[in-house]
């Protein structure tokens, strides 16, 4: 009798610990843009813009440049790519941030160095930031999307959210600790989909995803051109 | 005397809370984009109804209203919202129901070209040469100067939470609604205004789409008769 109560208990572990584990594996993120001839482009260099704010609300503080710019720059650069970060988005051109969030993928490819051949633009969409009581809220949104100059089309496209709070005495003291990484999960969230750089032999053929996270929660939207994996 | 103090303290919270949650609930505008003395050289303001995305926050997958149980009262709201903003800033709204039915039938497919190209007509950037042909219909048969465009989108995301139990973790709502409205001239294209407000929720009740457009409107320029010749 005591046997079966610990076989028994030992199928519910088992069975608890299947089900933990199934979930930890997580779904795969699809970009919601890819270009099914990526890797046959031969993009090695990106021109990194500088980053466009088309937030409505733009109360909260943030360093573009710190804390957005140069991590996706070390992204980018662990990706294989050799990063260009221009102080302009055109050269002789009176261009506004403003102006370069509202347009569309022909008008963007007109930006950037001459002699350039994909521009990456990253729009930061939304951030808010409150205290409620005791409580830190943080959340941040974005977008990015890779432009290829010549052929005036997005290649890749993607957004993350990152999110974060706490609650209680300590939210004060470690606000900074949890927005830092509400940043950092939105900047990885959204390049996670960016492909590696294609090694020569993949060039024609496959595109590499790179490293998956393991916490999207995203699905394929139906009319996204699904990429070879 | 330790009760008088808990009743202090529980007084002095319940203050803090109050003034943060009535902070929370705010919602934003950027600077309205006017023109230089701040008036709107027109009588007649044709108004098109809200063209309405909903999309998910995370992939931009369009998504229906029905799906996200949102009562959708932004659509039937927001024209009206415009409409008294106007009349009681002095000038003359003309809303597609205010219209006899000959015109309806001459303006229909023009109606819903610029309906549908709501989200390009309230850009900046975007210049509205391709629309004039589209306008001087609207101009010509309705008798209007003007034009109101309204674009809304309503992102849905995760709701948040709080795991008060264990963690302490506080996520925030990542759903918003934002709406970006333009007043443009019917013969040149010009912006006469602009502005655009954002509520971080879905406009699941009436009091998120009044905070909205109240926000949309706050710093809406008076009326200024056309001098002549200009």
């Amino acid at each position: 009798m005591n046997i079966n109560k610990y076989f028994l208990f030992g199928m519910v572990l088992l069975c608890v610990s299947i089900i933990s584990l199934s979930g930890c594996a997580g779904v795969q993120k699809m970009p919601i843009k890819l270009d099914p001839n990526f890797n046959a482009k031969g993009i090695d260099t990106i021109v990194l813009m500088q980053i466009v704010d088309r937030r409505i609300d733009k109360k909260a503080n943030i360093d573009l440049e710190k804390e957005i710019r140069i991590p996706t720059k070390k992204i980018l650069e662990k990706k294989g790519y050799t990063v260009v970060m221009p102080d302009t988005f055109g050269e002789g051109m009176n261009v506004s941030a403003n102006d370069v969030g509202e347009m569309g993928v022909e008008d963007l490819a007109t930006l950037g160095p001459k002699d350039s051949k994909v521009l990456l633009f990253i729009y930061l969409e939304d951030v808010s930031e409150s205290y409620i009581v005791l409580a830190y809220t943080f959340k941040i949104e974005a977008t990015g999307s890779l432009i290829h100059k010549q052929e005036k089309i997005e290649l890749w496209r993607d957004k993350g959210i990152g999110a974060c709070g706490q609650g209680g005495l300590i939210s004060g003291v470690f606000s900074g600790v949890d927005r830092a990484a509400a940043i950092e999960g939105c900047r990885d969230s959204m390049l996670v989909t960016l492909p590696k750089v294609a090694k020569a032999e993949q060039r024609p053929g496959k595109s590499d995803l790179g490293n998956i996270s393991s916490q999207s929660r995203q699905t394929m939207p139906a009319d996204v051109v699904k990429p070879a994996i | 005397m330790r009760k008088n103090n808990i009743i202090l303290i529980g007084s002095i919270l319940a203050v803090i809370t109050i003034l943060c949650c009535a902070y929370s609930y705010t919602s934003f505008c950027e600077q309205p984009i006017t023109t230089a003395d701040s008036k709107i050289p027109c009588d007649n303001i044709f108004i098109l109804e809200p063209f309405i995305v909903y999309e998910d926050a995370y992939n931009e997958q369009n998504l229906h209203a029905v799906d996200i149980n949102v009562k959708s009262m932004i659509d039937s709201e927001t024209s009206i919202f415009a409409m008294d903003v106007l009349s009681k800033s002095g000038f003359k709204p003309l809303g597609i129901g205010a219209i006899t039915s000959e015109q309806k039938t001459a303006i229909e497919n023009t109606y819903n070209v610029l309906q549908n190209k709501s989200e390009e007509l309230v850009r900046q950037w975007k210049d509205k040469g391709s629309f004039l042909k589209d306008f001087e219909i609207i101009n010509n048969t309705c008798k209007a100067d003007a034009l109101l465009v309204q674009f809304v989108k309503v992102k849905v995301g995760s709701p948040g939470g709080w795991d008060f139990m264990f963690t302490g973790n506080v996520i925030p709502d990542s759903s918003t609604t934002s709406i970006k409205a333009a007043i443009l001239d019917l013969k040149t294209g010009k912006t006469y205004w602009s502005n655009s407000s954002i509520e971080r929720t879905i406009p699941n009740n009436n009091s998120v789409v009044k905070r909205l457009l109240n926000t949309l409107y706050s710093k809406f320029p008076g009326y200024t008769k056309k001098e002549a010749g200009k």
